[in-house]
């Protein structure tokens, strides 16, 4: 009779899976469960062709029931499939679901070892042994509730950022939306049109922008950046940085004078791409939410040099306030969601193209200005140079993506071929005698309505040449000579055009790494933030609590973007609805007689999650269990044996090392 | 209709250099960058990755297709897939030797190497313009030395091979 480590008897129900023929195709299930039965403290064993399916469930709980099983084990596929599958199917037969064990015989066993299928059979063997050796020790569990905040902080205020706030928003919790630039709006606030459709960018926008202003349950915090984060899901403590403007959110009107009477004019424009001016005390652009102005710290001469205040003097609000300093503001949130968006590819490095060289090589982004009715040339396409209008535009696609050279990205930035079709659409529209030509490689229109855009681009008379741009040059006319190979005709073309638009890929956003390190979720390998699962859980991150959406995580369109942000509230909903959380109590425990409160624990925690505190007259170490993790590093640590890790405690962990052996 | 080998790629990138000639998808950087594609309207980085991937040897080792290469790795440079199309063509050239296609205009360079130690004569002219210029005479070549060296190096029996490659 074998008894578990409280001292009684332990029945043992063994269980093993064929999963069809990925393990019964290697492993001899039926020697595994004639060897599997007579072990110590098995009642019974049995096989199934598929465990985790109804009549497989069925099969455990009913002899649970008639044999009077207080431990199951099940021999079968990885655990991160379904160890919650049986663990549930196990409770509903009235067992604890932590007096369960699963013995991984498929990707452990069967999977890796295909070519030897007798020595796989005793592998097997060896597996259920110590899954049965470890289950007849381990103790029923309860689960843990910890309480949530239902409130949500929002990183990022572009499309995804906006339509995350508004989804939470409308269901009824609270949402702090905080925004590093001056007004929300991100990229898309930059576009003219949107394709496929053609939407003016702005219109369908700028109404969401204003719902987020207006919203009672949306807290909007711009021009301010997360500086650190504590605690746990349901229950993060985040600390931001509000940089001062200089100007009274409260009392400033948006009216503008004091950006016209400013002396400081020529400033590049951030949201014209460079293509623009601004003043040093400027609303951002015409739309901006909020539409307050802001006072760049760099150029103002009065923060600089002590000079000027024309904007004090000039505001009939009495708005300006050079006295305004950061402020830090703490918030309690139950659940994150990080939509801080991408930055343009900067070209210059390709020095083959003649960004920076020459004016009349511009990024989409600033031929996205340029289209602009609300842009720095008034919605008139001209050459940056001589303002002349163009007559021809050559179009060069997948700059700095798709590449292996150093400073490029391998990755496809997904948007621009859409881009530039769209761009050279509108060009012809505007302009019907303009010869647009778009060099490309691939054309990936990819989406709904995606190809027969492309169509409708190749009937405006777009021409489409497919070869890859090898180096663009001024000749004597002052041209800017694009040299491609046509690479369905074979014939090298050296054409001359009188601007060059150069569809830029997508990167992560600036500061990516940094708030990456601050929040401790991962980044991918491409730079951008890490999902969960690449496919089934494209807007969890590792950590519980905190969810990703846009293109923080990759290149996509407003489409993707969109729905990601959808999924992302969902998510954050989902997890805060009911005000409480169910935690795995599989983590640490401190037996408080064997403590001595040395802190060492305390040292090796990469959590924070165990920590000595005062008890009585004791110093002790006190688990904080919504925190730990499980990972066992404080046990190992301790030295007198007082921590312990639930489910995986020295006594526990050694009987599945001994059963190795035997 | 010519025949393609399917395995001939496989050959290819074995040779050092040449191991990632699979992953060009025919965008077109590297001939869009050769100074000779610009002049030369047979020859095309691109299309030799081509007929390397295909296999199509007989075209690839027929004309002078192979042997207009200038070796500037612009090509190699500004390619998006790392395939080294400058290596490539320098393993392909490999391969034609190895199978007695040399091309004759090589074949005459190689051939004036083994006769005099030099690629190019040196005419009087020359010899009259070095002492105008105060340089003493072009340096004696030590024939028989030279021609070892080479021998050793392997040039006598691929010189042995080759039978010219001349037009397909």
């Amino acid at each position: 009779m074998a008894l578990s480590e409280s001292g009684n008897e332990v029945r043992i129900g063994v269980y093993i899976c064929h999963c069809g023929t990925n393990i019964a195709g290697v492993v001899d299930v039926e020697a595994v469960r004639r060897y599997a039965e007579r072990l110590p403290g098995v009642v019974l064993a049995r096989t199934y062709t598929y465990m985790c399916s109804e009549p497989g469930q069925k099969l455990i709980k009913d002899t649970i029931k008639e044999y009077k099983l207080n431990r199951v084990v099940v021999a079968a596929c990885s655990p991160r499939l379904h160890e919650p599958t049986f663990r549930r199917c196990v409770a509903e037969a009235g067992l604890n679901p932590y007096l369960f064990e699963m013995a991984n015989i498929r990707e452990h066993c069967s999977w890796v070892h295909m070519e030897e299928p007798e020595r796989a059979t005793e592998k097997a063997k060896d597996l259920v042994r110590m899954a049965i050796s470890k289950v007849s020790q381990l103790e029923p569990l309860k689960p843990m509730t910890v309480s949530v905040k239902r409130d949500v902080l929002i990183i990022g205020g572009g499309i995804a950022g906006i339509t995350a706030a508004l989804d939470l928003a409308n269901a009824g919790f609270k949402v702090y939306l905080v925004e590093r630039q001056p007004s929300i709006g991100g990229h898309m606030a930059q576009l003219d049109k949107t394709f496929p459709t053609m939407d003016c960018s702005q219109c369908i926008l700028t109404p969401k922008m204003v719902d987020v202003a207006r919203h009672p349950n949306i807290e909007l915090i711009t021009y301010a950046e997360v500086k650190a984060l504590e605690g746990y899901v349901g229950n993060f403590k985040v600390k931001i940085e509000k940089k001062p403007r200089y100007v009274d959110e409260d009392k400033c009107t948006g009216c503008g004078v004091c950006s016209q009477k400013c002396p400081v004019k020529k400033i590049p424009d951030e949201f014209n791409a460079g293509l623009g001016t601004r003043s040093a005390i400027y609303i951002p652009f015409p739309q901006a939410i909020p539409h307050i102005a802001v006072i760049d710290p760099e150029h103002c001469l009065y923060l600089t040099k002590g000079k000027c205040r024309v904007c004090e003097k000039f505001c009939q609000a009495n708005a300006i306030d050079f006295e305004q300093k950061p402020e830090e503001i703490e918030l309690d949130v139950g659940a994150i969601i990080v939509a801080t968006g991408y930055e343009v590819y900067d070209p210059t490095q390709d020095e083959e193209y003649g960004y920076g060289r020459y004016e009349d090589v511009i990024t989409a982004l600033q031929m996205e200005r340029l289209l602009s009715a609300s842009g720095p040339t008034g919605g008139v396409v001209v050459r940056p140079s001589d303002k002349a209008k163009p007559k021809k535009v050559a179009y060069v696609q997948c700059v700095g993506s798709r590449s292996k050279r150093p400073g490029h990205a391998p990755y496809c930035s997904r948007i621009c071929c859409m881009y530039a079709i769209k761009q050279a659409i509108q060009l012809k529209e505007k302009y019907p005698d303009i010869d647009v030509c778009i060099f490309y490689i691939d054309l990936r229109t990819f989406g709904r309505g995606y190809e027969e855009f492309y169509w409708r681009a190749q009937e405006a008379g777009v021409r489409f040449i497919r070869g890859r741009v090898g180096e663009i040059w001024r000749n004597r006319e002052g041209k800017l000579v694009v040299r491609a190979e046509d690479t369905l005709s074979g014939r090298v073309l050296e054409e001359p055009f009188d601007m060059v638009v150069l569809s830029a890929g997508l990167r992560p956003a600036a500061g990516t790494k940094d708030l990456a390190a601050l929040l401790k979720i991962p980044l991918g390998p491409d730079g951008f933030f890490l999902e969960a699962h690449p496919k089934l859980r494209p807007v969890d991150t590792v950590v519980d609590g905190i969810f990703v959406c846009g293109t923080a995580t990759g290149p996509k369109d407003i489409v993707d973007t969109v729905a990601q942000a959808k999924a992302a509230a969902a998510g954050a909903m989902a997890l805060l609805s009911r005000g409480e959380i169910v935690v795995e109590p599989l983590v640490a425990v401190v037996d408080e007689e064997r403590c001595r409160g040395c802190g060492r624990c305390e040292e090796v925690c990469e959590f924070g999650a165990i920590k000595v505190v005062e008890k009585g007259e004791r110093l002790v170490a006190e688990v904080n269990e919504a925190l730990c993790k499980g990972c066992g590093a404080c046990s190992v640590r301790c030295p007198t044996g007082a921590v312990k890790v639930r489910h995986f405690k020295p006594g526990q962990v050694l009987a599945v090392v001994r059963a190795v052996r035997s | 209709m010519r025949e393609a080998d399917p395995k001939f790629k496989l050959k290819v990138r074995q040779i050092p250099g040449a191991e990632k000639l699979m992953l060009c998808f025919q965008c077109g950087s590297c001939t869009a960058d050769c100074p000779v594609a610009r002049h030369e309207d047979i020859f095309r980085p691109r299309i030799i990755a081509r007929l390397a991937i295909l296999g199509f040897k007989e075209l690839l080792f027929s004309g002078d297709l192979l042997w207009l290469c200038l070796g500037c790795y612009s090509c190699t440079e500004h390619c998006p897939q790392g395939v080294k199309p400058t290596e490539v063509i320098e393993a392909l050239r490999n391969i034609a030797v190895e199978e007695g296609k040399l091309h004759p205009g090589f074949k005459q360079l190689l051939d004036a190497l083994l006769a005099t130690g030099r690629m190019y004569k040196i005419t009087r002219m020359k010899e009259r313009a070095r002492a105008k210029m105060g340089l003493p005479p072009a340096p004696e070549v030590p024939l028989e030395d030279v021609r070892k060296v080479l021998d050793l190096a392997g040039l006598t029996s691929i010189l042995g091979k080759a039978s010219g490659g001349g037009e397909a």
